[in-house]
């Protein structure tokens, strides 16, 4: 009977440790990487839309010392607003499957303004096929720009797809493997109903085991990959991924310490209670044994 | 209390030995299930980091026609030298535009000086680099000092090209020329469609 009730307990002990791990991952999925609000945060913590802008004009810059024109032509093309609003419209799209539309009219217009400011006050006048030369200049500035800030249309359609697909088995999975935890620790209690210090003995050896395992696989990861030197398709889409990689990873290492910290208080206080309530029935049992040994009793 | 002290310290350490236990059969059946696919994604990860603080600097030798060791992408490693039309600018290997603001851009598709192959180089058309370029006559020569070796070259064809027109600056292994081009016309204004291509043979001597 002793060892059913061990082996049952180590069985759930063990699959409580899984629970409690999905569980976990669940929540870090649905609160931080399919957050939209969370993502938007982290964009503003690293400075998103700043090195956004910084890409668009270094991407300027290919075209502008080829073009004959001056260097100011391709600055103030665009405002933060603007990188801002489009950048909100990509997470949009990303999220909530929206469609993308960029602020590159404006871009173009911006350009084009400037450049028939420069040709006006140079007294030029331009052939055919300079004015075709102008045209594909602006097309290609209003490229580049598209292309710093979506990258790849492909790029949000295939995370959109993959995002709703990971939502639809996240609302198919819901609360269950927080039901199964809560059925799990039920079941514990009820084999232990008689010596509950043991079922929190085993929980306290489950909740270890989490801690250790949370410790290591970001210990393993920290050593084997130089997270802050990732480089993800652009320098602002890598410094986001890297700054969300670090909050998750640090934040499950944090959880591992919480683990560890309840897990060795768990075994200690059962450990503990269950030896010193041994050692106090057995001296409150010794005098009656005595007396009723005794032929005065 | 003795007794009671040794049996506290015996359950945890038994209980603690059975955590362990746990976090190795989990540890183990994760390396059997999945070692693989960790090995491939750490792999994978450690391709795309760049340790941008720890570039070293190689510096490249021509053992024949072989290079040996070439030079760090984005680096310095020759001047070219067009005495006739007074050019004189650095070169760099790779060819993107922060290069180009700098110098003269090393293709990195192409061969490297020395090597018998087509050497294509490029730099803009400003007034300070190669604006003067269509001055260059045929015959005038071209230097390129390189960290390994000076090479000469002298100028037998100059052509205009457009930039699509790839085919006009082939890449080939039979002989060794200099491709040297830039943005044509020179006095554009919008985007440059045409390119100005100096072609140069190597001069043995």
């Amino acid at each position: 009977m002793k060892i059913l009730k061990y082996s049952i307990n180590i069985i759930v002990s063990f699959l409580i440790i899984f629970a409690v791990i999905i569980c976990i991952l669940l929540n870090i999925l649905n609160t931080k990487i399919l957050n939209k609000d969370y993502i938007l945060q982290k964009m503003s913590e690293t400075e998103f839309n700043l090195q956004i802008a910084r890409e668009v004009e270094a991407g300027f810059e290919k075209y502008i010392y080829q073009s004959g024109l001056p260097e100011d032509t391709i600055q103030n093309l665009f405002t933060e607003d603007m990188i801002e609003k489009d950048v909100n419209t990509l997470v949009n799209a990303l999220y909530d499957g929206t469609e993308i539309s960029l602020s590159s009219e404006e871009v173009k217009t911006n350009l084009d303004n400037k450049i028939n400011q420069y040709i006006q006050s140079q007294n030029m006048n331009l052939n055919e096929q300079g004015k075709n030369n102008i045209i594909k200049f602006e097309d290609l500035i209003v490229n580049e720009y598209i292309n710093n800030i979506n990258v790849s249309n492909k790029l949000y359609e295939n995370g959109y797809e993959l995002i709703s697909e990971v939502k639809n088995i996240n609302n198919k999975i819901g609360n269950i493997p927080l039901i199964i935890l809560v059925v799990l620790i039920v079941i514990m209690i009820i084999v232990n109903l008689k010596d509950l210090l043991l079922a929190i003995n085993f929980l306290g050896i489950s909740s270890l085991t989490i801690g250790i395992l949370f410790k290591m696989s970001t210990s393993i990861i920290f050593s084997s990959v130089e997270i802050d030197d990732l480089v993800l398709i652009t320098k602002s889409i890598s410094n986001l991924i890297i700054s969300i990689l670090k909050e998750n990873l640090y934040k499950i290492s944090d959880y591992g310490n919480i683990f560890i910290i309840c897990g060795i208080t768990g075994i200690l206080i059962s450990v503990i209670l269950r030896n010193i309530n041994f050692t106090i029935g057995k001296n409150n049992k010794k005098p009656l044994r005595r007396c009723a040994n005794s032929k005065e009793y | 209390m003795n007794k009671s002290l040794l049996k506290i310290i015996k359950a945890t350490i038994l209980s603690l030995i059975v955590a362990f236990l746990f976090t190795f059969i989990i540890c183990f059946s994760l390396v059997m299930i999945g070692k693989e696919k960790f090995d491939m994604a750490i792999y994978l990860l450690n391709i795309v980091t760049v340790d941008e603080d720890n570039v070293q600097t190689i510096t490249p030798v021509l053992e024949g026609n072989v290079l040996v060791n070439y030079p760090t992408y984005g680096t310095k490693y020759a001047d070219l030298k067009i005495d006739s039309i007074g050019i004189d600018l650095p070169v760099y290997y790779g060819a993107d535009y922060t290069i180009l603001k700098s110098g003269i851009a090393h293709d990195e598709t192409s061969y490297f000086p020395g090597e018998g192959g087509s050497v294509i180089m490029a730099g803009h058309n400003f007034k300070t680099f190669l604006a003067n370029l269509p001055e260059a006559k045929i015959g005038d020569r071209i230097v390129l000092d390189t960290t390994y070796g000076t090479f000469n070259y002298d100028i037998y064809d100059t052509r205009i090209v457009k930039e699509t027109d790839v085919a006009s600056v082939p890449i080939q292994q039979e002989k060794e020329i200099l491709m040297l081009y830039t943005c044509w016309p020179i006095n554009n204004i919008g985007h440059a469609s045409e390119r100005y291509v100096v072609y140069a043979n190597l001069v043995e001597e």
